[in-house]
């Protein structure tokens, strides 16, 4: 009754097997439908501005009025497929469940790539759920959706590997699902600090008696963020959505470079943390 | 099928396991007792490579788990103590997804089998997250089989099973075993072990204390049997032609009812049955009463338990 596969092949096929499993328990959840809702009426509402902007100016043309709904609703599913891979071993692990897995042919590599490619699927998932309602938008308010801008959604992919890979490492690191979490909002919200601080240091006056004891640390944030612009997936949708409008490839293939390139050291370093935590509570 | 050279493992200063040798072969049920912090689970977490250890080596099928751990794990089935299912997934899809990872084809026919051997069939399409407790643990051992595995290891298979149940359990076990296969059982229901199990290994502050059959076991700790004897009539010449058979011990006598305590595992019911017709008494009943395995168990780790403190 056993198919004899190779230890190869045996590792792919169970690396699909988990893959389409998992998206098996997000699609029939609530958290994709509850993200989805919050983005179309983000998306809605942010239209309807650009519809009241040129109803109130008299102008006829508006400066791409999809890029901006768009890059929020990719955004949130960003952040709900790195929470769900923050979540993915962390919490079966800590219920004790994720071993019962290990007794099956799965190793740490099968489980990571697997976890991986399901979060790339339930990104899909939630593309296939946005775009028809952007159609709808569309077909509503004349505003017309530019074809690059549906191609550009290709490379985002890589970005939410960045994403999932991440979110993968924070998993297999936490001790608990709730401090995996912790960890995941905490990378957020430094990331989110250190360009408020940034923008906030920006605005103080040359006039000010402060502005030259806060140059030295606005350097620091400056410096710092630009290293972290480079790893922060939410940075690379921008450039790889702006770049794509503005049909600039040379820039959308270096983004997706540099997004393929910390997507493997994310995962490989999970693999290693994995290995190294266990499966077991 | 499954071997172990000095198995060790340790961690934080405490030895779980030390130096453990265990054999288990093809075509047998192995009982793998000891009480709590014995060091069982660390050790089935060591065969499973869940726990890596600290010294010696496993053997599956003769090879190394250091290799191809991937294939091997397709020749094993695992019932462990299990929490709550928390997958959205029928029970049927559940299996189906194990026999899935372990590349069965078209295992529906397996599963069909297992599910009505195990009294689960008609409770095939619920959620497995609602399956009471028993049925949970059923429902792994349909998991565990469900690709014929070569080694079944059980941690505590009837825990918390009704006796119609253990029945089933039992059932599917013995077969598993008849059809080749072997089995690893921990427990703590020793009464079932010693009615399964065909060889049972001791194991008792991480050190295996004694591995041998029910029997050998018997032997090895020197006990007595109890053969007991109820007559119609009384016989006052019986108890000293029963004294008079070799390797009997002392005689308890009562009306009409007399116990014979026999030294080793020898059995002498035919040399007292003779005896007792030599005598002229009508015999009713003949019962043998021997060592049981928890009466074992508890004089093998007790001794134990004195050698470590005289070595204290």
């Amino acid at each position: 009754m056993s198919v004899t596969r190779s230890s190869s092949t045996l590792r792919w096929h169970n690396i699909r097997r988990i893959a389409t499993q998992q998206p098996r328990e997000t699609i029939f959840g609530w958290g994709i439908y509850s993200v989805t809702a919050v983005s179309v009426g983000i998306a809605a509402l942010l239209i309807f501005n650009s519809v009241r902007f040129v109803g109130e100016s008299s102008l006829n043309i508006v400066a791409q009025p999809f890029l901006l709904p768009l890059q929020t609703a990719l955004t949130l599913a960003i952040l709900f497929v790195a929470v769900e891979a923050t979540l993915s071993i962390a919490r079966p692990r800590e219920q004790g469940s994720l071993q019962i897995l290990f007794f099956a042919p799965i190793d740490e590599t099968i489980l990571i790539g697997g976890n991986f490619l399901a979060g790339i699927l339930v990104y899909i998932f939630f593309v296939l759920l946005i775009l028809p309602t952007l159609f709808l938008l569309s077909w509503a308010t004349n505003f017309v959706i530019p074809a690059q801008l549906i191609w550009a959604i290709i490379p985002t992919l890589f970005v939410v590997g960045v994403a999932v890979a991440f979110g993968l490492f924070v998993s297999a690191s936490a001790r608990s699902a709730r401090s995996a979490v912790l960890i995941l909002v905490a990378v957020i919200l430094i990331l989110l600090g250190l360009q408020s601080a940034y923008s906030a240091l920006l605005s103080i006056p040359p006039t000010s008696r402060f502005y030259d004891a806060l140059l030295f640390i606005r350097t620091v944030l400056a410096n710092l963020q630009l290293i972290l612009l480079w790893i922060s997936p939410f940075h690379m949708l921008n450039v790889i959505l702006t770049a794509a409008l503005n049909d600039d490839w040379l820039v959308l293939l270096r983004q997706t470079g540099i997004a393929v390139a910390a997507t493997a050291v994310w995962l490989f370093t999970a693999v290693r943390m994995l290995r190294h935590r266990g499966v077991l509570p | 099928m499954l071997r172990t050279e000095d198995l060790s493992k340790s961690y934080d200063g405490h030895v779980a396991v030390q130096g453990l040798n265990l054999d288990v072969r093809a075509g047998e049920i192995y009982g793998f007792l000891g009480p709590n912090g014995a060091g069982k689970t660390t050790t089935i977490r060591l065969l499973l490579g869940l726990l890596q250890p600290t010294a010696g080596e496993i053997f599956l099928f003769d090879q190394p788990i250091t290799g191809d751990a991937i294939g091997l794990k397709r020749r094993i089935g695992v019932v462990a103590e299990e929490p709550l299912v928390t997958t959205r997934m029928t029970a049927w899809e559940f299996v189906r997804f194990f026999a899935g990872l372990n590349s069965v084809a078209q295992p529906e026919g397996r599963m069909e089998v297992l599910f009505k051997a195990l009294g689960l069939w008609s409770a095939r399409h619920a959620l497995a997250a609602a399956y009471s407790r028993g049925m949970r643990q059923k429902l792994s051992l349909v998991r565990a089989l469900v690709h014929q595995p070569d080694l079944l290891i059980l941690d505590e298979p009837v825990s918390g099973l009704d006796p119609h149940s253990i029945l089933q359990v039992r059932a599917v076990i013995d077969q598993h075993r008849d059809a080749g296969g072997a089995v690893l059982i921990s427990s703590h229901i020793l009464s079932e072990v010693e009615r399964s199990a065909d060889r049972i290994g001791i194991l008792h502050n991480g050190r295996l204390l004694i591995e041998d059959s029910m029997g050998g076991i018997r032997s090895r700790l020197g006990s007595s049997n109890i053969v007991h004897l109820t007559l119609a009539n009384e016989a006052p010449t019986l108890p000293e032609k029963l004294q008079s058979i070799p390797g009997v011990q002392k005689v308890d006598v009562q009306p009409r009812q007399l116990a014979v305590h026999v030294a080793g595992t020898r059995d002498a019911r035919p040399d007292i049955f003779q005896a007792v017709v030599v005598a002229g008494a009508i015999l009713i009943e003949m019962a043998l009463e021997e060592m049981s395995l928890e009466e074992a168990f508890v004089t093998i780790t007790n001794q134990n338990v004195q050698q470590l403190a005289g070595a204290g």
